[in-house]
């Protein structure tokens, strides 16, 4: 029993829900959230599910020096209201509220939905001064 | 803005940044009203916050290149100078940070428009940008990342 690892069940995200996801202090310029913070790994963007998470626990995930992100809520029915975006449960073994944005691949694109993920943003854990 | 003078703009980068005495002994007026001194603020603030990229938990992307940020700031002193010979004024200064995939993101926000610009990591990709008025205006495009684009010159001068 010692290797085995809980597998959650794929759910469906309602619109209604919201995700929130890290924003490093990087991305910040004169307390404004930057376009810079959106970005895919392994394929997606990853956020956290509101239905398994709480901003604080986003921010303890980070792998490193968590007081230095700030923690950001996006509607899911907004991120999906932008072009083709949609927002998936993925969860993993150690986060059940693991999700991902598809983010297009166009570079072209990409820079639109990037600006305009930022206008539906709203930080909910500011930066520590 | 004669092509020699352009071409200065560009060289600029391997120089003393924004420094007069990195542009003599060739340089003329002209030159010297192409570069605006909040832009050449901007880059600097930019550098040293780049510098703290390394500390970002996605270690094994890579951020950004130096280079990456220094062609990004060769075209906005292309632009500003552009701007300056159309206008008599210089173009607003964007925020310059890290964008996705090593590359450098120029963002202007405004109260009555946005726009955002991306350089790409890699040199021989086109330059993306949109931009809209949170109406029904929009710009969007790409171009080369050592030309100019009047598109966005014209959108940044507008009132």
């Amino acid at each position: 029993m010692a290797d085995e690892k809980v597998s959650f069940p794929v759910e469906e995200i309602p619109d209604a829900d919201s995700v929130f996801m890290r924003a490093h202090l990087i991305h910040f310029s004169n307390g404004e959230l930057r376009p810079g913070v959106f970005r895919a790994q392994d394929g997606g963007m990853s956020v956290d599910w509101d239905k398994y998470s709480t901003p604080e626990a986003t921010r303890q995930r980070a792998r490193k020096n968590p007081e230095n992100n700030a923690v950001i809520r996006m509607g899911v029915g907004g991120i999906r209201r932008i072009e083709s975006l949609d927002v998936k449960h993925s969860p993993e073994p150690d986060n059940q509220a693991h999700s991902d944005v598809n983010l297009p691949e166009k570079n072209e694109d990409l820079t639109k939905v990037r600006m305009l993920l930022g206008r539906i943003a709203e930080v909910v854990i500011p930066l520590k001064a | 803005m004669s092509s020699s003078c352009l071409a200065r703009a560009y060289k600029c980068e391997d120089e003393e940044r924004c420094q007069v005495q990195a542009w003599e002994p060739h340089v003329d007026e002209n030159a010297m009203k192409g570069v605006d001194p909040d832009l050449c603020e901007e880059i600097a603030r930019a550098e040293a916050i780049f510098e703290q990229a390394e500390e970002v938990e996605e270690e094994d992307a890579p951020l950004y290149s130096r280079e990456t940020l220094h062609r990004a700031s060769a075209f906005l002193k292309a632009q500003s100078a552009q701007a300056f010979r159309m206008y008599g004024a210089f173009a607003p200064v964007p925020n310059i940070g890290i964008g996705p995939n090593g590359s450098v993101d120029l963002h202007w926000k405004k109260k009555v428009w946005e726009l955002l610009v991306n350089i790409p990591g890699d040199n021989r990709e086109l330059a993306t940008y949109y931009g809209d008025d949170y109406g029904e205006q929009k710009i969007s495009g790409s171009f080369y990342q050592t030309t100019f684009d009047y598109g966005i010159v014209m959108w940044l001068m507008r009132k």
